[in-house]
């Protein structure tokens, strides 16, 4: 008798708990949901979200994830329809997925209706059909931006006396110069590793020589074609005068080599020079150091894009989230903090004269850098490019068998798509 | 209610519940990823069509995964052999009564309890050819330091390195215990017939060992075939495919191409190939405790 009293006493108090935290919950109103990268620029906005909450009354809960856990997490969130996320922070490439299955919500009537709040013109054209338009319609604002950049050592330079190489010609010239006069220091470094690095820098190097990686009307692959023939000449030209370890390096050992004053030139991002070469903390060469475009013309743009989740129930507060994320007054508040899409900052002279990353990314944007693929089988292409740049660069393969192999895989996974259909 | 509680179905009873979770979480699951190795799943599209044993039919077509079959098998016979070696000569070391010999034993078990991520980390430092301590000393004898994780062979030799560097302790913990519990009678006997520490060793402490060893074997078999983590965190799988296991071909294949019937049906042929190298092991093991 007396567990029976006990149990239906503690199911009392249980269901008493359960109806007062429903209430409280109800009482303190919206709850949306984001995921994340998690990086520092997102965890800035961690610790700020007490001002949005302040400013719309919307409660807002972020998940941090790693980069690829982060794809998987948005992805069984849209394909199972969970509504876990009403916002989601995708990769841009991943627009051919997302997007093109309608599982992310188009706003283009409220980026028409907000258009003074939100001001969609003030973000850089380029930008704009990178990270917000697929197929014409609004689905995401860009946040977490950057771009391939070029870097070298002023100081050296100073003393070869040569300019900031513009082709791979005269990279290669300064390349000479540095081996004779400076023979402890590594004339270029960059991210060899079988990863996604190596692939974007593949890109934006093919794209310099003149081609695209498949072609965007038929969707044929182009890695028969000369321009992918001096990609993969270059980087194995390349891996003569990078450091012997650095097919295995990825973005941070590429940044630390450069910062510790061991190379003279890198193929990195646009952010690099102010969080990484620029840092007294972790860097040798600050004031040192100078960035531009990709030699050769060809540079790629990568970052991210913040996207309301179809599923969400909660569309129109998502939208108020997007449009603090990237107000033209946030983007200045974190004008330190990666690169912006907004012209107001990047194209603002007193922003570029103290924040050297802004004025990269903006020269660059400035340059149509070529974007990342935004179609479905993206990461797919992305990953069999890495294996064949760094089969070269690592010496496993010669330029040919890479580009041979790289032909044949793309033939078979632009067929198995029905993308491409062989005559 | 009485037929229940006949003998016959009360033990059923009994087992009812593990019964019931080992369906939902073992059989229907290895049910389902076979049904969809049959399909053409990729994650993110709405159809799936029956496609048969088209997957299996690709993987034996595919040059990758036959090199990642191949590279798998011999880093699991490579390293379970090399951490058998090291284990046994350190167990038989540490079971001598020696000054700190507890505290050399709890040092010795420290790898294994590093999280593999980590130990992964550790040894990615450790292999880089600009601030690497490995190196370093290979130069103090002269020698020229390979370039681990970007030359072949070295990569393959570089993760089997930390992988022997990081389970060799689980030998040593199995065969210490196995030397502990050893009858005294067969040593006492031998001693006084004058056998030699080596003809003691091979005629009388192996044998005995032997079952316990076969056990251990088996277990760091079945564990080092799916070596993933290590491999991902220190190579991704290159340099090219070069250091592509079995584990990275299935998680590529699943996660980043999100092709997952063809991960599911290379996630068969790994059981396929470790059912039929555990089944050897096991034949060998009850051939020992016959003879026994």
């Amino acid at each position: 008798m007396i567990y029976k009293r006990a149990f239906l006493f503690i199911m009392l108090v249980s269901l008493v708990m359960m109806v007062s935290i429903g209430l409280v919950q109800a009482k303190e109103g919206t709850t949306i949901r984001v995921s994340f990268i998690d990086e520092p620029r997102e965890r800035w906005y961690w610790d700020h979200l007490g001002e949005f909450e302040k400013l719309t009354g919307t409660k807002v809960v972020i998940d941090f994830y790693g980069f690829e856990t982060l794809y998987q997490k948005n992805l069984a969130n849209c394909y199972g329809h969970t509504g876990e996320y009403d916002v989601m922070q995708l990769h841009y490439p991943d627009m051919g997925l997302f997007d093109a299955r309608g599982w992310c919500y188009d706003f283009t009537d409220w980026v028409e209706r907000d258009k003074a709040e939100f001001q969609p013109d003030d973000i850089h054209p380029y930008q704009r059909e990178s990270h917000c338009l697929f197929n014409g319609r609004w689905f995401g604002v860009p946040m977490h931006c950057n771009a391939n950049a070029f870097f070298i050592r002023t100081d050296i330079f100073d003393k070869i006396g040569l300019p900031m190489p513009t082709s791979w010609d005269e990279v290669f010239k300064a390349a000479d110069l540095i081996k004779q006069q400076f023979p402890d220091i590594t004339p270029i470094t960059t991210e060899g590793r079988r990863d996604i690095q190596i692939a974007i820098k593949s890109i934006g190097m093919m794209w310099g020589f003149g081609s695209y990686i498949y072609d965007t009307q038929t969707f044929k692959p182009l890695m028969d074609t000369d321009a992918a023939k001096n990609m993969f000449d270059l980087w194995q030209k390349l891996a003569a005068i990078m450091p012997e370890g650095a097919a295995g390096y990825g973005a941070n050992e590429n940044f630390q080599y450069f910062s510790q004053g061991k190379a003279a030139m890198t193929l990195s991002w646009t952010h690099a020079g102010t969080n990484f070469y620029g840092d007294p903390n972790n860097s040798v060469i600050v004031g040192k150091w100078k960035g531009g475009y990709f030699p050769g013309g060809g540079t790629a743009l990568g970052g991210w894009s913040m996207q309301i989740n179809n599923d969400s129930k909660h569309k129109e507060e998502a939208w108020e989230f997007l449009k603090w994320l990237v107000s033209p007054e946030m983007e200045m508040r974190l004008v330190s903090n990666m690169e912006s899409p907004r012209l107001s900052v990047i194209a603002n002279p007193e922003v570029q004269a103290k924040e050297d990353h802004q004025r990269i990314y903006y020269e660059v944007l400035q340059a149509k850098p070529v974007m990342l693929p935004k179609i479905e089988p993206t990461y797919e292409l992305m990953d069999y490019l890495s294996s064949a740049a760094n089969s070269v660069v690592s010496g496993l393969a010669t330029p040919e068998e890479a580009r041979e192999k790289l032909q044949n895989q793309y033939k078979q996974i632009m067929l198995s798509y029905g993308l491409y259909k062989e005559q | 209610m009485g037929w229940i509680m006949k003998r016959r179905y009360v033990g059923y009873l009994y087992i009812l519940p593990c019964l019931i979770i080992l369906v939902i979480l073992v059989v229907y699951p290895l049910y389902f990823s076979f049904r969809i190795s049959l399909t053409d799943f990729t994650f993110g599209r709405p159809f799936a069509n029956y496609i048969g044993s088209e997957n299996y039919y690709q993987l034996f077509k595919d040059p990758i995964f036959i090199q990642s079959m191949v590279r798998t098998i011999f880093i699991t016979i490579i390293a379970v052999l090399v951490e058998f070696i090291c284990g046994l000569g350190s167990a038989l070391i540490l079971s001598r009564k020696f000054r700190g010999q507890n505290l050399i034993r709890t040092l010795i078990l420290l790898p294994m309890m590093i999280s593999p991520i980590v130990v992964a980390l550790i040894w990615l430092l450790m292999y880089q050819p600009d601030f690497s301590i490995l190196n370093y000393l290979i130069q103090m004898f002269g020698v020229d330091p390979p370039m681990w994780l970007t030359r072949p062979p070295w990569p393959i030799i570089g993760v089997t390195i930390t992988e022997i560097w990081e389970w060799t302790p689980f030998f040593t913990m199995v065969c210490l215990s196995g030397l502990a519990s050893l009858p005294l009678e067969p040593y006492e006997a031998a001693v006084t017939d004058g056998a030699t520490g080596w003809q003691i060793f091979w005629k009388i402490t192996l044998p005995l060992l032997t079952p316990l060893l076969l056990i251990g074997l088996l277990i760091r078999m079945i564990d080092v075939f799916r070596i993933f983590d290590i491999i991902y965190i220190m190579t991704e799988g290159g340099p090219g495919d070069y250091t592509s296991t079995m584990s990275i071909f299935v998680h590529r294949t699943g996660f980043i191409y999100r092709h997952l019937g063809m991960a599911s049906a290379s996630s068969y042929m790994m059981i396929i190939v470790i059912t039929i190298l555990t089944l050897i092991l096991i034949r060998l093991l009850n051939r020992v405790g016959s003879q026994s």
